[in-house]
């Protein structure tokens, strides 16, 4: 996961840090802001929880800094990443219980068929499967993700990835399948 | 239908693989209208992924780089600026904190020793933080109980009615949702988690109509009844961790 060129970047970076210069963890933000921002946005579809998923992944990097490998950085961006995303989503899963089931009804009752209509559906139905399933979703139709690089961010198999993202389609088809009739 | 069944699976592996498929099941999709169906769905979910990519991109355009990169380097100064975090030994064990740190452990061992001298004595504060988690934990615990009640219940009515009427479905759509809110409280029962994914899936195959066959055959061969009263009777008995 991610280039040569980046992975020495990230190296030379972190040995000024730990020289002392901590005004080089300012150089890591372009380097992984984009990609932390897609993932969480691609997951929330809300710009200001991405942003502050973005923010809370730096400030867990500067604190971890000097105990994690280089070569292993942009797997350890994304693997918070995926924490703080599943974390944050069951506790507005929480609160929004109730809310989930009605705006379900709302679209299906919609019943224009397109693009916008299969999005929104697509959208809420994502929220009704198991989180893990649905991060996995994300990451693989929303951010173009290989089946390699979420097994690492997921922690788990490359066969399990696949499985995991084909429960994920069997599931959410049949709750939109549901809604639809 | 054996044929459907391993076509359907190829169509979605090679959805997820980024690959295409044989001529096999070309010629297929054009015979099955279930398949060919399925293949429609997942156009559609390519298509609607493509569209949320795009989003994505725009929604990074727009945002005010510069500004963000300088919200999070103040939040890191400001990091840095707070206390030392609680670091590996080996760092306290450096010598820049050497000092330092055999000033702690030296009071720690003292405070320890005077405290086990004393009888002890739970402040008002500690005490009822200790109330709270625990009614927190025994209400975690009458959660997923009622959880498994219900399920149990909604189980037993499709494997006797041998169908579903609205209310059970709307009943398993409920469950589904519950099931979210009691994940997090699952890993201090790891039998009850285990169940409850077995039910989650099988109220996921409720949302399908036509597979309620292969649900109450999935339900019988698992012992899931079964096995849902046993998982009750040991919530019951392990009380509040």
């Amino acid at each position: 996961m991610g280039s040569d060129e980046t992975k020495e970047k990230c190296k030379e970076i972190v040995r000024r840090i730990k020289d002392g210069e901590s005004e080089a963890f300012s150089e890591l933000i372009p380097i992984f802001k984009g990609k932390i921002f897609s993932v969480a946005y691609g997951f929330f579809k809300n710009r200001e929880e991405a942003l502050d998923i973005t923010q809370e992944v730096f400030i867990r990097l500067w604190k971890m800094i000097k105990n994690i490998e280089a070569k292993d950085m942009e797997s350890w961006v994304l693997k918070v990443t995926k924490n703080l995303c599943i974390d944050h989503y069951r506790e507005k899963k929480r609160r929004e219980l109730k809310e989930m089931n009605a705006n379900l009804k709302k679209i299906a009752k919609g019943r224009e068929d397109g693009k916008e209509f299969f999005q929104d559906l697509l959208e809420e139905a994502l929220r009704m499967i198991p989180e893990r399933q649905a991060f996995a979703f994300s990451l693989r139709f929303f951010n173009g993700m290989k089946i390699s690089e979420i097994s690492k961010i997921m922690g788990i198999s490359e066969g399990g990835a696949k499985s995991m993202l084909f429960k994920a389609i069997n599931n959410i088809r049949k709750i939109m399948k549901r809604e639809r009739k | 239908m054996r044929k459907c069944k391993k076509i359907r699976k190829e169509i979605i592996f090679a959805l997820i693989e980024e690959r295409d498929f044989g001529k096999e099941i070309e010629e297929h999709l054009i015979e099955c209208k279930e398949c060919k169906d399925l293949f429609v769905y997942l156009r559609s979910i390519n298509s609607a992924s493509e569209a949320i990519k795009d989003k994505i991109e725009e929604e990074m355009e727009k945002i005010d780089w510069r500004r963000v990169e300088r919200e999070i380097i103040d939040k890191v100064k400001e990091e840095s600026r707070r206390p030392l975090p609680i670091t590996p030994l080996t760092n306290l064990l450096s010598p820049k904190y050497l000092i330092p740190s055999m000033a702690i452990l030296i009071i720690l061992i003292s405070v320890f020793i005077y405290k086990a001298s004393i009888p002890k004595k739970r402040d008002l504060f500690s005490s009822s933080q200790l109330v709270f988690e625990r009614m927190e934990k025994v209400s975690a615990k009458n959660e997923i109980l009622k959880y498994f009640e219900d399920s149990g219940l909604l189980l037993s009515n499709l494997m006797e009615k041998g169908g579903m009427d609205k209310h059970s479905l709307e009943k398993s759509k409920e469950l589904l949702l519950k099931k979210r809110f009691i994940n997090q409280y699952l890993d201090d029962f790891p039998n009850a988690k285990r169940i409850a994914s077995k039910i989650d899936l099988i109220f996921m195959e409720f949302q399908m109509e036509e597979e309620k066959d292969e649900i109450r055959e999935i339900i019988d061969k698992d012992n899931l009844i079964l096995k849902i009263n046993l998982v009750k009777d040991e919530l019951k008995e392990i009380g509040v961790l």
